[in-house]
């Protein structure tokens, strides 16, 4: 083989050995890695789940089982854009096995900038516990306030039982029981239609959600671990 | 030792990768809105320079010359993407708030930038050295810049509220518009700091 | 259709790759002197990274994640980006030579050019189907092309007229220009839901 020949060919050998040592490296830190990293998805998602269902007055949660155990997805099968049509509940239940609260995640699909995932925390008669932003893309700093308790904490101990509305002073100046964020009026829109059709949803299958929730229908589904 | 000592503290000031040799910039502009977000993403990137400087000084009398570039980089990938695996298993909010930009480090140009120029040429101590000064003046640079965008642009740092009430803060400086202008100032600031510095030394 | 060109708009304007993602800033900062050689620019990253997005959303679909291997994609996706630019350079050394000139140590720099290397990972993270996925990356890549030309034009009459201060001159009036011309951009948000 000439110079030209035998120096390809070592380049070709040092390049693929390194290539190969780095592959095995990072194979075995994937190993290494892999339970941890599927744990901490596991956790972040249960940590807004724990947050919005019911807890004592020290701030303990109530509920004893594992909330993403249990959890069930169901569809809004009306025709709408606001709102994607897949609801996930996930039931807090106590020591007795009965439905304290139910976590929903959903995703409203008419923020500012795109989708904004919602879990919302409430009671089995249908009263907001709670609410927690889990991603968006909203405008910082105007938008992003829908995330803060000046604008979220509006929605605790609402429900359709007492007649909440669920109406925006923006949207209806006479007949409001909701005030929007000053800038971010879309942003604000967004998630009270989200809150609103998910408490209408409840109310119209709180039977089905119920049984569900107690764990007497075998519908789990395994909350996918996105984004 | 003297020597050693240099290759350590030229990384801070007198050849900052950020400032002064203006590498680094794309994940300095995008993470620096929060000061933990450029502590993380400054240790990130140390890591991976100082385990790239070693292996790569370790290395230097087997790769060929005509291959490196693609050599260096398969060196710097592995790394960055050991530190992508352990900061997601091990620091699931600070891989979520840095994202995109931790597999970003692999083009990091300060990194292939230290390799190419220093880590190829010389022992490995000294590229060890290297490594952790450039490192560290990267992470310094990170920190200032998101200590200024932090505090003027959400009115806290570390999360803790600095001002009072009263304080509203310039929502800006944590948009993109804010990056390039805190950037564009701080290297104009150090410039100036270097020429007298070097202007009092002759 | 219609949401294919939103998604290039939305690309090139509302996230555009340098002013709103911070993507591709080195070679923007470096390569906007002339207006020539800033289009000359834009349209190698427009051919690298259309490729880049082609090649490496069939890599992880049909290699990557069939064979679990997810944790490989910093390493191929950049392996990849490396052998194309190479291609690129070759390509254009032999039929533009003065422009092979004129971007000099530019073009092998495509290869750490965050914007290329970004858009074949956010490809991924937004579960974008092929055509989606090539789309995005030739929009991405009009986007910066679009950053660095107008940023070009800005800089040569800046060179002509303006009376810069010596302490801002060079990259920091760059990054501040750069500021300004961010905030207008800003104007963009919302245009595409």
């Amino acid at each position: 083989m000439n110079e030209t020949g035998k120096n390809s060919l070592r380049n070709i050998i040092v390049l693929t050995a390194i290539t190969v040592v780095a592959a095995f490296a990072l194979a075995i830190t994937y190993r290494v890695t892999e339970e941890k990293i599927n744990d901490s998805a596991r956790l972040e998602a249960l940590k807004s789940v724990k947050a919005v269902l019911p807890k004592d007055a020290k701030g303990n949660s109530l509920y004893a089982n594992e909330p993403d155990k249990l959890a069930f997805e169901m569809k809004i099968t009306e025709d709408q854009k606001q709102v994607d049509p897949a609801l996930v509940f996930y039931p807090g239940l106590n020591d007795k096995g009965e439905v304290i609260g139910f976590a929903v995640k959903v995703t409203a699909k008419i923020g500012y900038g795109g989708d904004i995932q919602m879990m919302i925390g409430m009671t089995p008669k249908g009263e907001i516990l709670d609410i927690q932003i889990l991603s968006m893309n909203e405008t910082p700093g105007l938008g992003t306030k829908a995330n803060e308790p000046a604008f979220k904490d509006q929605f605790k101990g609402k429900s359709l039982e007492t007649g909440a509305k669920f109406v925006l002073n923006k949207d209806d100046s006479s007949n409001y029981d909701l005030d929007a964020i000053s800038g971010a009026t879309i942003s604000s829109r967004a998630v009270t239609y989200a809150v609103h059709r998910v408490v209408t949803f409840y109310e119209a299958h709180k039977a089905e959600i119920m049984t569900k929730g107690s764990g007497n229908t075998a519908n789990p589904v395994n909350p996918a671990l996105n984004r | 030792m003297q020597k050693y000592w240099h290759e350590l503290t030229k990384g801070i000031l007198r050849e900052n990768p950020l400032f002064i040799i203006v590498l680094g910039t794309c994940p300095s502009l995008a993470i620096t809105t929060k000061v933990e977000n450029g502590i993380g993403m400054g240790f990130a990137a140390t890591f991976v320079l100082v385990c790239s400087n070693v292996f790569i000084s370790l290395l230097r009398k087997i790769i060929p010359k005509q291959v490196r570039i693609p050599a260096f980089i398969v060196v710097i990938a592995s790394f960055v993407t050991i530190a992508d695996l352990v900061l997601h298993a091990y620091a699931y909010p600070l891989w979520q708030a840095l994202g995109l930009f931790i597999p970003l480090i692999v083009v990091n140009c300060i990194i292939l930038g230290r390799a190419e120029a220093f880590a190829q040429s010389n022992n490995v101590f000294a590229s060890f050295m290297d490594g952790v000064g450039m490192g560290l003046g990267f992470t310094l640079a990170l920190i200032l810049m998101s200590s200024i965008r932090e505090i003027l642009g959400n009115g806290t740092f570390l999360g803790m509220k600095v001002f009072g009430e009263g304080f509203e803060p310039a929502v800006m400086m944590v948009l993109p518009p804010g990056g390039f202008l805190t950037l564009g100032f701080l290297i104009a600031v150090v410039n100036v700091i270097n020429k007298r510095m070097k202007e009092r030394n002759t | 259709m219609g949401e294919l060109l939103l998604l290039i708009l939305g690309a090139v304007l509302v996230n555009n790759f340098v002013l709103s993602r911070f993507l591709g800033i080195c070679p923007f900062l470096g390569v906007s002197k002339k207006i020539e050689t800033a289009t000359g620019m834009g349209i190698a990253v427009i051919f690298v990274m259309t490729l880049t997005s082609m090649i490496c959303w069939i890599l992880q679909y049909y290699v990557l994640e069939p064979l679990n291997l997810g944790f490989l994609q910093t390493i191929v996706f950049i392996l990849v980006i490396a052998a194309l630019v190479q291609l690129v350079e070759m390509i254009i050394q032999k039929i533009a030579p003065p422009l092979y000139q004129a971007l000099g140590i530019y073009l092998p720099l495509i290869t750490t050019n965050c914007a290329v290397l970004g858009v074949a990972i956010l490809n991924v993270t937004k579960g974008f189907g092929f055509v989606y996925a090539v789309v995005f990356g030739f929009g991405s890549a009009c986007g910066f092309t679009l950053a660095i030309v107008m940023f070009a034009g800005i800089r040569e009459r800046m060179a002509l007229g303006g009376r810069i201060p010596k302490v801002v001159d060079g990259v920091p009036i760059a990054l501040i220009t750069t500021a300004i011309l961010s905030l207008a951009f800003l104007g963009f948000s919302g245009l595409v839901k």
